[in-house]
């Protein structure tokens, strides 16, 4: 006699006298938890799998636009970056402080000309680097080594400015310096920074190593436009007539 | 019983400040037509502005009182002391336009130090100014180193109407040749002098650092302004230092001795009178305190190991000194320098420096030197009073231009100036230590503003707060009039305004 029976997902098991494959009840059908561990397995496999496609960084939230435009921008920025081979940021964590390291000779990338210009003695002597428009015009160096002259380099920003000591060959290089209505070439100057230069009386300074001109300089030079002098004239007009007004009234007191 | 204005008086001050109004729209001419030579057309349109706006308050202030009478000595000191003021405000307009400047405040600021040769700055992005906003401030020095009443008077602006108590308001006590109008002219013409043959040299040397010759002439005769009349203003950010030359330094120092010694040395040397000079108790004070303070100030320099040649360290030292006494405030140490590598104690030999200031009679500021001289005079005679017997009786004499009595008044005025300058470095100082400041660097930036020195230790920028802004207007103001002026003329005011009590019937 075959006594059939269910267990808990539908299977339909063979009865006594059979090859039992499942005992009737739930949670002990060999079917069912085999067929129980592959949903869970599935289930699994899939969320992992959301978790490494989903970016850590996804606006959770957004709406589906805004995180397609975020991705696409983060695809663009990092296509730029690994066009311009920057090094990624370096992972800072577990790194220590040597409290016995001293100041040397070594390399301070992109030192900002205002900080020079407020520098302690710590920058003395420091190989920097500088940006800044050359401004003025290059003026000779009297007293010392003959072919270089002095350059003064201002910062845009902070209005700062700094003397740089460079070969002539480099002055060549600046097409333009800055004075009223016209903007200077902007230089990118390698150098040894002095906070008082023994080799020219005292100053602070940059020995220039290498320069590099980013920019040409170009010229703005002002427009005539009759209306800005509109207000002025008005305001003569009626100062002379006032002016006027006052010797007619003080012939009359007379 | 304190002396009152009536409406008549505030209509007469009103006239005369007209007059001088006037006289700054003439004055802006200058910077006018540089700017249409030069082609620099947002300028002169700015200037135009300027100078309409000038006759249109100057021509309103006229008609306040159309025929005045003579200038009494309380008018004229109103007259003098409004008209620095009146005179920032309205030259500040055309550089508060020039977009150099963060604020009108910082443009007034840049006003009341240049009339009163002051030489501190806000100014943004310097290096790019024009030539005419340039010219414009050195005009102001020039103006107001001679003193624009001085100049006034010279050009005959107020006609007849004054007389010698509005050439003393403005801190000038001493008359080269009995008239003055000859006398302010003689000023004029001998600054004029010397500004153009420091011009002429110092364009040669301009041209030979390699600056075009445009350049090279607008910068030789600024510098030749701003030292001979102790301004002390740079056309470029990094100061007199952007020249680079030994040879520039010299002929500015040279031009800034003249005119810190009293114009009426000056005359009695032109006339041969060479003992006057060299007996003068301006002179020989001066010797002296500058001997020791360049003394100090080398041994300063020299412990922080800055430079490492003798003739370096002593040119450095005594440019600096010279443009500190004598309120010019050129920088060859660098406000870096002076603040992290020289030792806060030559800070406080300049801070000395500064107070004492020039020779009275001068383009200079501070306490000056003579009325140091007549005190210090004055307390070798107590002390000999001291010791002498008591029906001893002594005549205390100093030797100024003759041989002059030291009497009891002439201390007394001395003692209230000295005592003035010191109360107002105090007051500055503690302003300026309550916005967090450190004391050293507020004490030096307090005394040079006070001074009319227009050296800096780092302060004043355009980002100060507003308040000190207007502290250091006040100070460079009252410091140019020498205090007594503009403290006479504030209690002349509040007493004029304070309603009078009335008087109890008797019954």
């Amino acid at each position: 006699m075959l006594d059939k029976a269910r267990c808990g997902l539908g299977f339909l098991h063979a009865g006594k006298g059979r090859v039992r494959l499942c005992c009737g009840a739930w949670g002990t059908c060999v079917l069912n938890r085999v067929v129980r561990c592959s949903l869970g397995a599935m289930c699994c496999a899939v969320l992992a799998l959301c978790i490494s496609v989903v970016p850590s960084n996804a606006a959770w939230g957004a709406p589906p636009d805004t995180q397609a435009q975020q991705t696409s921008q983060e695809q663009d920025a990092s296509t730029e970056a690994d066009e311009a081979q920057e090094p990624s940021a370096l992972n800072a964590e577990g790194n220590t402080i040597n409290d016995g390291q001293v100041s040397d000779n070594s390399f301070l990338y992109d030192a900002a000309i205002a900080d020079l210009v407020g520098a302690d003695s710590y920058y003395d002597k420091q190989t920097v680097q500088v940006r800044g428009e050359a401004v003025g015009e290059a003026i000779r160096l009297t007293g010392g080594e003959e072919g270089f002259s002095w350059v003064t380099l201002q910062d845009g920003d902070s209005g700062s400015s700094v003397s740089v000591v460079m070969a002539n060959s480099d002055v060549q290089k600046i097409d333009m310096f800055g004075v009223y209505g016209k903007t200077g070439s902007r230089l990118r100057v390698q150098g040894v920074y002095n906070l008082a230069c023994e080799e020219h009386e005292g100053e602070s300074d940059i020995h220039a190593a290498a320069v590099t001109v980013e920019e040409a300089g170009f010229a703005h030079p002002d427009r005539f436009v009759a209306r800005d002098f509109a207000p002025g004239a008005i305001a003569v007009v009626m100062g002379l007539f006032l002016m006027a007004l006052f010797f007619y009234a003080r012939e009359r007191a007379r | 019983m304190w002396q009152k204005f009536s409406l008549y008086d505030f209509r007469v001050i009103a006239h005369y400040l007209g007059v001088l109004v006037l006289f700054l729209a003439v004055a802006q001419c200058v910077p006018f037509g540089v700017a249409l030579v030069l082609g620099e057309w947002n300028p002169a349109s700015r200037y135009l502005l300027g100078i309409g706006l000038a006759l249109v308050v100057g021509s309103l202030l006229r008609m306040c009182l159309v025929t005045p009478g003579k200038l009494s000595p309380k008018q004229a000191l109103a007259v003098t002391g409004f008209a620095w003021l009146v005179l920032a405000l309205l030259a500040a307009i055309p550089m508060a336009l020039s977009g150099h400047y963060g604020s009108y405040l910082d443009a007034v600021f840049e006003g009341m130090s240049s009339w009163t040769t002051t030489g501190a700055s806000l100014a943004q992005d310097l290096d790019h100014m024009s030539v005419a906003d340039n010219t414009w401030r050195f005009t102001m020095q020039c103006i107001g180193g001679q003193g624009v009443v001085v100049i006034a008077l010279s050009l005959g602006l107020f006609g007849r109407a004054v007389d010698s108590s509005l050439y003393s308001s403005e801190g000038r006590s001493e008359h080269v040749i009995p008239n003055i109008m000859q006398t302010t002219r003689f000023i004029v013409r001998f600054s004029a002098a010397f500004i153009v043959l420091g011009t002429v040299i110092l364009t040669g040397l301009c041209l030979f650092v390699g600056m075009e010759p445009l350049r090279a002439f607008f910068n030789g005769l600024w510098l030749a302004v701003a030292s001979f009349n102790t301004g002390g203003m740079a056309a470029m950010s990094t100061g007199i230092l952007y020249y680079h030359s030994g040879l520039i330094e010299v002929v500015v120092m040279v031009l800034i001795l003249m005119g810190s010694i009293n114009f009426t040395l000056h005359s009695e040397i032109w006339k041969g009178r060479l003992e006057h000079f060299f007996r003068d108790i301006e002179i020989r004070t001066l010797a002296i305190w500058l001997s020791v303070i360049v003394a100090a100030f080398v041994a300063t320099l020299c412990t922080a190991n800055i430079y490492d040649s003798l003739p370096v360290l002593l040119s450095r030292a005594v440019f600096t000194v010279i443009a500190a006494f004598s309120s010019t405030g050129f920088q060859t140490i660098s406000v870096n320098q002076m603040t992290t590598v020289v030792s806060s104690g030559a800070l406080l030999i300049i801070v000395f420096c500064m107070a004492v200031g020039g020779s009275a009679g001068s383009t200079t500021g501070g306490i000056k030197v003579l009325r140091v001289g007549i005190l210090v005079k004055e307390l070798v005679a107590y002390i000999k009073d001291l010791l002498a017997p008591a029906s001893a009786r002594q005549v205390v004499t100093y030797y100024h231009v003759g041989r002059r009595p030291l009497n009891s008044d002439l201390v007394r005025a001395n003692l209230a100036v000295f005592m003035l300058y010191g109360v107002m470095f105090l007051i500055s100082t503690i302003a300026t230590v309550m916005y967090g400041y450190d004391a050293a660097p507020a004490l030096f930036e307090s005394v040079s503003m006070v001074s009319n020195i227009g050296m800096s230790s780092g302060i004043i920028q355009p980002g100060m707060p507003d308040m000190l802004k207007l502290l250091y207007i006040f100070d460079m103001w009252a410091g140019r009039l020498e205090f007594i002026t503009l403290i006479a003329l504030i209690v002349s005011i509040v007493a004029s305004f304070r309603p009078r009590r009335r008087l109890r019937r008797a019954r």
